[in-house]
């Protein structure tokens, strides 16, 4: 495709109109849209990362049997990934010219993972791809968590809590017939995924994490392989896109003690 | 027949289902440039990230981190704790030169807004250091407009 040239008034963006920023932010869909963000063929998680059965199960070990787990034993999957990505002497952090930012963002990245008091556990859907986009359901698009209502849209959204970082207003219809211009269904089939916030896992005072959720949000997934992903919450103003670089969470019940 | 209303954003919104990466390449006071293209083929040498200003508020647009070509600003920024432009463009950098083998002069664009800019994150800890921006005022266009 031939490179293009365009102009844009910065007032345009500075007050964009809530269906401009629909799509924009739809816009953005692709499979290798930038330097950064993972396509999600390409995660680099462990096969066996938490999935939802064993965070029930886990659940399920706290609520009876006041079980809990360390912080290092919910992100021992995390500290391989990290290791792989940003220590080991292939890693792609170890491959920059310049070695001081190498390990500085290593620091960083090491940081972001471990320092936060509250997680929020995400389960994605890889088995069963997306049809069609329904109205009142939650999907991943892009590293952000992306939930439909009829008149408006929210972005970085929150299952549990029912916050949001952005709130769109532009009706579902609006916005599935913009999507249609731009993608085919087998594009929505590999851009978007089921997902949803199903628990948070919270620190509180020492390295014991508490899994805060509910049977409810438990049985409200029906796919118990699906993957559980975290990441870092407390930030204020929330951001939309929390899970760019998604946090890898072990099976802690099969953890030996 | 309904008129559909005019795309105000091009090169940011998509009309088909063509995907190109935007990249800011030029400006001046009315408008910016946008170059779009496959991002594997982008080799633009000058780039500018763009951020608005109201008083004495930084912001961050979401469009942008949602599709700009740095589509982790914001990433770096809050998650990351970068908290100087010049880091940023140092992170960045790094990044191109690793990945794609080439350099890029990447420098900050800040717009200052006569309102609150809508659908942008606030950096209230972030500094762009003087030599690395180029500071537009949305009144300076209306009073261009005016004179």
């Amino acid at each position: 495709m031939l490179p293009t040239t365009s102009t844009v008034d910065p007032r345009h963006l500075a007050y964009m109109s809530d269906c401009e920023f629909m799509q924009v932010l739809f816009s953005s869909a692709d499979y290798f849209p930038g330097l950064y963000r993972y396509t999600l063929g390409t995660l680099p998680f462990p096969h066996d990362n938490l999935n939802h059965q064993q965070l029930f199960t886990a659940f399920m070990h706290q609520q009876h049997y006041q079980k809990q787990w360390k912080h290092q034993q919910w992100f021992a999957h995390q500290d391989e990934v990290h290791y792989r990505t940003m220590k080991a002497r292939q890693s792609r952090n170890q491959e920059r010219d310049d070695a001081p930012l190498a390990e500085d963002l290593d620091n960083r990245a090491y940081r972001r993972y471990v320092s936060p008091s509250l997680y929020a556990l995400t389960v994605m859907d890889i088995v069963n791809p997306v049809q069609e986009l329904m109205c009142g359901f939650t999907y991943m698009m892009m590293g952000s968590h992306i939930h439909f209502e009829q008149d408006a849209f929210y972005v970085g959204y929150d299952n549990l809590m029912h916050t949001w970082a952005i709130e769109v207003k532009v009706p579902f219809f609006d916005t599935c017939e913009y999507i249609e211009t731009i993608m085919t269904s087998k594009d929505i089939a590999k851009l978007f995924l089921h997902s949803r916030v199903i628990a948070h896992l919270l620190f509180e005072d020492g390295p014991m994490g508490t899994v805060c959720t509910s049977l409810e949000a438990l049985a409200e997934w029906h796919e118990f392989s699906s993957p559980v992903f975290a990441a870092p919450l407390g930030y204020h103003p929330p951001l939309p896109i929390r899970y760019a670089k998604l946090l890898g969470v072990s099976d802690v019940t099969a953890t030996k003690e | 027949m309904l008129q559909q209303p005019k795309n105000r954003l091009p090169g940011l919104i998509r009309t088909d289902r063509t995907f190109t990466t935007p990249t800011i390449i030029n400006y001046d006071v009315h408008k910016l440039v946008l170059h779009n293209e496959n991002f594997r083929q982008a080799k633009q040498t000058d780039e500018y990230i763009l951020f608005f200003q109201h008083g004495s508020t930084l912001f961050y647009p979401y469009s942008m981190e949602f599709r700009y070509i740095e589509n982790n600003v914001l990433f770096l920024i809050v998650e990351y704790q970068i908290n100087s432009f010049s880091m940023l463009q140092r992170v960045l950098n790094s990044s191109y030169e690793k990945e794609e083998r080439f350099v890029v002069n990447i420098q900050a664009l800040v717009y200052h807004t006569d309102e609150p800019p809508k659908f942008c994150h606030p950096l209230p800890l972030f500094v762009i250091e003087p030599e690395h921006k180029t500071e537009l005022y949305e009144w300076t266009q209306a009073n261009t407009k005016t004179s």
